[in-house]
């Protein structure tokens, strides 16, 4: 499987980074964690204006036609910047409607996704049945009942609503009968809540793509909890090598310098694992299922826990609500969460693989 | 989507393919040198080696070599010689030895009639590898050599020895060092087998009382041989933690999980066994991924991380007891006691969890690597 990066990918990724280093310094990222919507919305729209919104759109609809590989490595770059927004809920809309809108349903979207004109969610979590065997919403006729957890609540447009047996259905947010209720949400850059729906009109696409679409949400969890949890390492060792007690760095004790080199290690080889399972679900989609599980289970637990050490690793400073290191711990928290935890996807990865 | 490089790969694997069926007999095939030299002919092995020496000299290619590791292990065709001699002193040699060296050494190190030891390890220096006392005077034309080595893997088995010795007893610690080159075969070498902790004994005590070995044995310059020996020890780590290992470790524990019975059902079943399992497998999958990224970065000819070998041997190390760990857990009660010395059975999994440890310790302890890793990776502050 080949995931090695290009030259023109990652002088991309390079510019998105830089952009993402000028708009997300830890204060403005703390004012947007507070509740300030304009920071964080400025943060995320300059991002789809960077050519970004239409990543993964068929050029013919004013996207960049590229695939999850590349969404994933932005995705990575986002956590590592710990920046605000619905990204990954964007881009899962966009990749739902490539791949299973018809022509009309990707006319009528896809350009306006690609232009940072039109923000697109996904809702797909009923309580905590994450998975599209479990969805049980209808849409015949007309939509009624809740979805959960939606990243995107606020800045979404249009909504592709996981229905049973792995459908998907376009809904505006603007529709009669659309009720939206925030929630106080763990990670504050990317708030989630509950979107209702009673007797709502909606459009069916014409492709399950259920089950594909949960494979890329957890390739972008992945993803972005990779990103998190290597910002995480960073952060703390620069602040090792400044932070002094007993007349020296504290990275000086071997107990601190041997725990970042263990963090160090446990980050290191799941940047090329999450950018292979996306590789996988470009290239061989017959093998993404258990793939995206794997990475999922793995990466998004692993980045918890490093974030955990890491914040421990600071000292009382880390444990207060000024410090940044909550932004990502929070971050990870959330991956790890979202989608069906580690150890249920564990589970089905085993499965999968006829274990 | 990436641009399709595919073609050029698969028309190479098909290359390959075409020649092992060709050529190699499968494992009834006892004459593996003769294969061998087919495989060198058709630059299939010791790719990194001049033709001059019994290499078949191929442009580095590490997406090349890793098919042909893939389509020879699939038939579980040899490919280079194992041991010290072609993995550590023949790179050593190439990168710091004098062009006679090489023509006397490597070929025949190569085809495996040199086997060799790495004579680096002393009582009083392990993880402190330049505190060696062992020392070597010049008599004429000749090192006279006295001292103790010790943890010598294989040296029971071969003619040769790479060592290192204290040549300047007034220099510092790290520039009073040489790498010699030495004939084991000589009254002044006496080798003592070691038991280790799995009743094996693949490791050994050498006693060196007036050993001897000709001026011009020595691979750099006087007084420079830590410098020669850190090129050896690159090469071992990246050995010592080559993903390889924790993939056919990772099948063999999922087969022991098949076939072995926990609480009335087979082990796979139990839904902690399958937890565990997964866990590892992320690991093992994690691990190649990260080997095959570090081949992508060197084929483009970009920069890996300054202490890649450290995170894998780490990494690799890890994964190696784990499995260890959880063969005990499937095992149960049969990880006690076996009716009989077993190496295919339980007896096999008791020494490979006791095996992990030496994958901690030699070519440099975990918390070795964790200093590796914190100091050139992070940039941190140094010992
Ligand atoms: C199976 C096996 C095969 C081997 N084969 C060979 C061989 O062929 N040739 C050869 O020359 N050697 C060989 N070795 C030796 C190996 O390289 C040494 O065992 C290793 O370098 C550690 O040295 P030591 O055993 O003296 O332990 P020590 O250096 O005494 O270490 C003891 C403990 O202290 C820790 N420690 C030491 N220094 C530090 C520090 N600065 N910071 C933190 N912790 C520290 C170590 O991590 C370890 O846990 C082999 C070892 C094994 C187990």
């Amino acid at each position: 499987m080949d995931f090695a990066l290009s030259d023109d990918q990652l002088t991309f990724i390079d510019q998105v980074d830089r952009y993402l280093r000028d708009t997300c310094p830890p204060d403005r990222l703390h004012k947007a964690f507070d509740g300030n919507e304009a920071i964080a919305s400025e943060i995320f729209q300059g991002l789809l204006e960077l050519g970004l919104g239409g990543l993964v759109a068929p050029e013919e609809h004013g996207g960049l036609g590229l695939g999850l590989l590349e969404a994933a490595s932005i995705t990575e770059r986002i956590g590592f910047a710990g920046a605000p927004g619905p990204w990954v809920s964007h881009v899962l809309a966009v990749l739902a409607i490539a791949n299973a809108g018809s022509d009309a349903q990707k006319a009528r979207w896809l350009p306006g996704m690609a232009a940072g004109e039109i923000v697109g969610a996904v809702a797909l979590m009923e309580g905590s049945a994450w998975s599209p065997e479990d969805w049980k919403l209808s849409a015949s006729p007309r939509l009624s009942g809740a979805k959960d957890y939606v990243m995107g609540l606020r800045e979404a447009q249009v909504f592709v609503v996981g229905l049973a047996g792995g459908q998907l259905a376009l809904v505006e947010s603007t529709a009669p009968g659309v009720s939206m209720t925030p929630w106080f949400s763990t990670d504050m850059t990317r708030p989630v809540g509950q979107i209702g729906f009673d007797n709502v009109a909606c459009e069916v696409m014409p492709q399950a793509y259920g089950a594909e679409l949960l494979d890329a949400a957890l390739t972008l969890a992945s993803a972005d909890s990779h990103g998190a949890s290597a910002r995480m390492v960073e952060d703390i060792v620069e602040y090792s090598k400044t932070r002094v007690q007993f007349d020296r760095p504290i990275a000086a004790f071997q107990a601190v310098k041997h725990k970042l080199a263990d963090l160090a290690t446990a980050v290191e080889p799941n940047g090329p694992l999450y950018r292979q399972t996306a590789a996988i679900f470009d290239q061989t989609p017959d093998d993404s299922h258990r793939a995206a599980a794997l990475a999922k289970a793995h990466i998004t637990e692993v980045a918890s826990n490093i974030c955990r050490i890491a914040t421990e690793s600071y000292g009382g400073i880390g444990y207060t609500w000024e410090h940044s290191a909550h932004i990502w711990l929070r971050r990870a928290m959330f991956n790890y969460a979202w989608m069906g935890t580690p150890a249920v996807h564990r589970a089905r990865a085993a499965d999968l693989a006829g274990w | 989507m990436l641009a399709p490089v595919a073609s050029e790969q698969e028309t190479f694997r098909k290359e390959v393919k075409a020649f092992l069926k060709e050529n190699w007999l499968g494992a009834a095939d006892r004459d593996a040198s003769a294969f061998r030299k087919k495989a060198v002919a058709a630059g299939y092995v010791y790719r990194s080696i001049p033709k001059i020496y019994g290499g078949s000299e191929q442009a580095a290619d590490p997406v090349k070599a890793h098919i042909i590791r893939e389509e020879f292990d699939k038939v579980r065709a040899p490919r280079e010689v194992g041991g010290n001699g072609p993995g550590l002193l023949a790179p050593t040699l190439l990168a710091c030895g004098e062009d006679w060296q090489k023509e006397m050494f490597i070929p025949k190190t190569l085809t495996g009639e040199y086997r060799w030891a790495q004579g680096y390890s002393e009582p009083g220096a392990g993880s402190d590898l330049a505190n060696i006392r062992t020392s070597a005077v010049l008599e004429g034309d000749e090192w006279v050599i006295n001292g103790q080595k010790v943890w010598t893997s294989d040296a029971h088995n071969s003619i040769f020895m790479f060592i290192l010795v204290r040549t300047e007893p007034d220099a510092p610690k790290h520039q009073g060092i040489s790498y010699l080159l030495l004939d084991m075969r000589q009254p002044g070498v006496t080798v003592r087998p070691l038991k280790q902790i799995t009743g094996e004994a693949h490791f050994n005590e050498i006693f060196l009382d007036n050993a001897r070995t000709p001026k011009n044995w020595i691979v750099g310059e006087r007084g420079k041989g830590w410098i020669v020996s850190r090129t050896t020890l690159v090469h071992e780590r990246n050995t010592v933690g080559a993903s390889m290992g924790s993939d056919h470790l990772f099948n063999q524990v999922l087969k022991l999980a098949r076939t072995t019975e926990l609480n009335g059902r087979p082990a796979i079943e139990d839904p902690l066994i399958r937890d565990e399992l997964g866990r590892i497998y992320a690991r093992v999958s994690a691990h190649r991924a990260a080997g095959q990224h570090a081949q992508n970065l060197a084929g483009a000819g970009r920069e890996g991380s300054p202490a890649a070998g450290g995170f894998t041997k780490l990494y690799g190390s890890a994964i190696s007891e784990s499995i260890g760990l959880l063969a005990q857990r499937i095992m149960a009660d049969h990880a006690m006691a076996q009716p009989v010395e077993n190496h295919a059975g339980p007896g096999r999994w008791v020494r490979q969890y006791l095996n992990s440890i030496a994958a901690q310790l030699g070519g440099g302890t975990s918390n070795m690597q964790r200093n590796q890793i914190a100091e050139r990776a992070l940039g941190l502050p140094r010992d």
